[in-house]
């Protein structure tokens, strides 16, 4: 791993994963004993009162598998059906993703090839003036892309293979890999995307394989391939298997010249070798066995089940209930590791939805998913002033995709990610999203606007609510979002009046504690 | 849903004074009066309450008795302690790692068996002032060679994961909360709240400066109303947002650093925040970049150096702008989940291993080096199979004296289940 890595607080890959156990109130309240004499006792509550619905099923599948809702999409599953928008949506190549491909290709950086990054940007200011481009690429398709279940999982992917884009060549390699490893594999099978990722240049500099040879091995990338990509930490390996892992894989490194994979054998280790249950072939290509042992680790029980449940915990909730893990991985095993059968496992569980608005959001969830509320979307831009803007926002949010500095990649739990400046930071967000202080955000306030003359106060808040939401206003949100504004239920305000008001409900609801779940 | 009445939301005025100009006043005036009536007037649930009071004017000098406060620098992806501390009469060090060890004509002499790097230059002057305890061969018995359980471990305070799940600075500070403590009891500076403080209230706060109603746009018109509105209630994100509101309007009243460097800019704000007069007893917060599988580099120059260079100047600038502030009650500890393998790996860096250094720097600290006696050596038969230093100093005792020493604690509630001895680094 390179210097900059590691530096981020610990959000463990574990099963025992402690920032997913639920935060006790008591741990938010002062005055533990006399607090819980008020409120009673202390656990999980949900948060949402401003809007509340009958469970939606679609509104469900919308929120978890998508970046958020907007009208577009809530159509064209409400035409599809859930089974048939699924299938589509696991079939990205089905989907016209034309405007969000074009808008991103507007942004050439993003298709250069490493050679060309490197050419282009010989120095580590280059490399950080051209690394928002990747950022904003990613958002963008994030926020405007029709796959959303496929950009979903290229988030997901990007986690679970972080690379830190930090220091000039992991931010030039990591643009390869995000276009050549991760975005080609996103739905596809996880033993192709192992392989991918195993040999991505940006992975073997940012775990140090590329330097471990014959005799001088680096354990780093061998002992993250199975604790945080494959087995998971309880996987069953030993310290002996970590080092075993490392001298099959001397040799896998980078070619300096073109910065493609290269395999050099003389560099490789070639001794016999067992790990776990994995018996190295005499003789042979010695390539082939470090790919052969791969694939033994995409397909290994323990493997099935760690990622499983890592996809459930990002999916479903921070603790995922063992039923629907193992419906998972079963369908993982069954499916030569495919992904899509064990997404579709997921979504049909029954426990799938039984946690419905509880999942809390990242701060980029929160993000995306704003602008996708408002029917919004993100602009390109190579505009310096405007990236730098994109980063700015990015890094007062606490998280700019692709910057995560250890290799387990962002958190995904709420215990990680509760707390007062993150709350701060995204209701801040929001606002100048709503006050255009973003170049790259564009959304159209008139669709909201429109139809609100001559309704009633209560009426406008409630209509305003519902096209935000998707979901109707609670009688407390109502008072709530009319006090915001200063208006009686039975007020009939000007069109002036509304439109003046149609800024503060529309920070207060995308502010508001059910915006921060989904 | 949450329980929270519809009155309450609906009883709130529409235009609110500004809160941040009451709060003010009541600060600098000690109007206490005036923060009630504010929040009377607001009208926020019963539930609430607590955090309202914990913000207000009076309970922010914290009715606290503990003899010292707390800084805990992590350092992020596994210190190498034989390079920050290093034993340079050992020939089994200089043997494991010709590339990479600091030659003992230029260590910085601590006693006559280990030197500091040549980069620690500050904390070298701290521990001839007698305000540094050096702490080598420390590790947690568990031995994990994992970042994460291995962070989550020492942080926790632990050998394994607890059933409790709380941090061991969280868990004193939860076994002694008061009703009127402060807001700013414990913070990380950081967007993620370190485990180490899981188990009492803490703020999360990635700097002074954008700790605010501001955004990137500056504008400010309605948010805090329309925040205070959407979390008048009883859940925990609620809650957490009621929190987050008292705590910024207050925290607006302070300048925060505007160091384009990250860490910099945490511990000068930490310091900012010490001496506030808030109430704050504890801050934590991270430093990254330790985990040096690659390329270290010889004493005089490359990643080690950097690293070292780095902290001790961070290090050196903290102490001194607490010891301005007249802040000296303020100890800090230095900790890291591992240290690495003795032996220098194929491309010049070192693998995850085990025990490492520790430093504690204050007037607390006892000053001197620990864990001599008990250090084991570097030889193969020391070393064994793992090919790691063994800790001759488990370290949540030096925890346990953090605990004990510097907050007025009880080892045995924040490290449950562990049987604490003193190694003495705290006096």
């Amino acid at each position: 791993m390179s210097p900059e890595a590691a530096t981020a607080p610990a959000a463990s890959s574990q099963d025992l994963n402690p920032l997913s156990r639920p935060l006790s109130r008591r741990t938010v309240v002062k005055g533990g004993a006399a607090t819980l004499g008020v409120v009673g006792i202390a656990g999980l509550m949900s948060a949402c009162d401003v809007v509340a619905g009958p469970f939606d099923s679609q509104l469900h599948l919308l929120r978890r598998m998508t970046f958020g809702v907007n009208s577009a999409d809530r159509a064209r599953l409400a035409q599809l059906g859930q089974a048939a928008w699924m299938a589509e949506q696991l079939n990205p190549s089905s989907i016209d993703t034309s405007a969000s491909d074009n808008a991103v290709a507007t942004m050439p950086a993003v298709a250069m090839s490493t050679a060309e990054l490197f050419a282009a940007y010989p120095n580590v200011a280059g490399a950080n003036g051209v690394f928002p481009q990747l950022a904003l690429a990613a958002t963008l398709r994030q926020t405007n892309s029709r796959a959303q279940v496929f950009e979903r999982m290229v988030e997901f992917w990007s986690d679970h293979f972080n690379i830190d884009a930090t220091g000039r060549v992991q931010i030039l390699l990591k643009f390869a890999d995000d276009r050549d490893v991760i975005r080609p594999n996103a739905l596809g099978s996880f033993r192709e995307l192992l392989r991918a990722s195993a040999t991505s240049p940006a992975m073997l500099y940012y775990l140090d394989n590329y330097r471990s040879t014959n005799g001088r091995i680096n354990e780093n990338y061998a002992r993250e391939l199975l604790e945080l990509h494959t087995l998971g930490v309880n996987g069953g390996y030993s310290e002996a298997d970590v080092v075993n892992t490392a001298r099959l894989l001397t040799g896998w490194g980078i070619n300096s010249t073109n910065g493609q994979f290269q395999f050099r054998n003389g560099q490789h280790d070639a001794s016999p070798m067992t790990i776990l249950g994995w018996v190295r072939p005499s003789g042979g290509d010695n390539f082939a066995h470090g790919v052969a042992f791969l694939d033994y680790l995409a397909g290994h029980p323990a493997t099935a089940a760690f990622v499983s449940r890592k996809i459930a915990v990002r999916f479903v909730g921070d603790n995922p209930s063992a039923a629907i893990v193992s419906a998972m991985a079963a369908a993982w095993q069954a499916n030569d590791t495919q992904i899509g059968p064990v997404l579709l496992a997921m979504v049909n569980h029954p426990d799938f939805a039984s946690a419905a608005n509880s999942k809390f959001n990242r701060p980029l969830d929160e993000l995306i998913s704003t602008v996708r509320r408002l029917d919004g979307s993100l602009v390109p831009t190579t505009d310096t002033s405007q990236l730098q803007s994109v980063g700015a926002a990015l890094t007062a949010l606490g998280q700019i995709p692709f910057r995560w500095p250890a290799p387990n990649g962002y958190p995904d739990v709420e215990g990680a990610w509760l707390n007062t400046g993150s709350l701060l930071a995204r209701w801040n967000m929001v606002g100048d999203v709503l006050a255009g202080a973003y170049p790259v955000v564009n959304f159209d306030p008139a669709p909201f606007r429109a139809g609100l003359d001559g309704l009633s106060a209560e009426a406008i808040v409630a209509r305003v609510a519902l096209d935000v939401m998707h979901e109707p206003v609670t009688p407390q949100g109502s008072a709530a979002l009319l006090a915001i504004v200063g208006w009686e239920a039975a007020d009939v305000p000007t069109p002036a009046e509304i439109t003046t008001a149609l800024e503060s409900l529309g920070l207060a609801l995308l502010v508001s504690p059910d915006a921060q779940y989904r | 849903m949450s329980t929270t009445s519809p009155v309450a939301k609906a009883a709130a005025p529409p235009a609110m004074p500004s809160r941040r100009s009451l709060l003010t006043a009541g600060l600098v005036g000690g109007g206490v009066a005036a923060a009630a009536g504010m929040r009377a007037t607001t009208g926020v649930a019963s539930a609430q309450t607590s955090v309202v009071q914990a913000a207000s004017p009076a309970a922010f000098a914290s009715n606290h008795t503990s003899p010292g406060r707390l800084a805990v620098v992590y350092l992020r992806g596994g210190m190498d302690g034989l390079s920050a501390v290093v034993p340079y009469t050992e020939t089994a060090y200089y043997d494991a790692r010709p590339a990479i060890a600091v030659p003992d004509t230029a260590v910085l002499d601590l006693d006559g068996q280990f030197g500091l790097h040549p980069a620690l230059a500050n904390l070298h002057q701290l521990f001839g002032a007698g305000r540094l305890s050096v702490v080598v061969g420390a590790g947690n018995l568990a031995g994990d060679r994992s970042h994460f359980t291995a962070q989550d471990l020492s942080e926790f305070g632990a050998t394994s994961y607890p059933a409790d799940f709380n941090g061991w600075v969280g868990r004193h500070l939860g076994a002694t909360a008061g009703s009127d403590d402060s807001l700013f009891r414990s913070l990380t500076m950081g967007n993620n709240v370190n485990l180490s403080l899981r188990g009492t209230p803490a703020l999360g706060m990635a700097s002074i400066e954008a700790f605010g109603f501001g955004g990137v746009s500056g504008l400010t018109a309605n948010r805090e109303t329309t925040f205070e509105f959407m979390y008048a209630g009883d859940s925990l994100a609620e809650l957490t947002g009621t929190a987050a509101i008292r705590a910024a309007e207050t925290v607006g009243g302070i300048n925060g650093s505007n160091s384009q460097n990250a860490t910099a800019r945490s511990l000068a704000d930490a310091a900012t925040l010490f001496d506030s007069g808030l109430g704050v007893e504890v801050i934590t917060l991270n430093i990254g970049g330790w985990d040096t599988h690659n390329l270290m580099g010889a004493h005089d120059n490359g990643t080690m150096r950097d690293l070292l260079l780095g902290l001790d100047g961070y290090l050196g600038d903290f102490q001194a702008a607490l010891d301005d502030g007249g802040n000296s009650d303020v100890t800090t500890i230095v900790m890291t989940e591992f240290g690495r393998r003795v032996e220098q790996n194929g491309s010049g860096g070192t693998d995850h291993g085990w025990a490492t250094a520790m430093f504690v720097m204050g007037d607390a600290a006892t000053g001197g080096v620990f864990g001599a006696d008990s250090w084991v050596g570097l030889d193969s038969a020391a070393i064994g199979s793992r090919g790691d230093v063994v800790p001759g100093v488990d370290a949540l005792n030096v925890c346990g004296d953090v605990v004990a020493g510097v907050l007025g604690g009880n080892p045995s509630v924040a490290l449950p289940g562990h049987s604490y001895q003193p190694v003495g680094v705290v006096s």
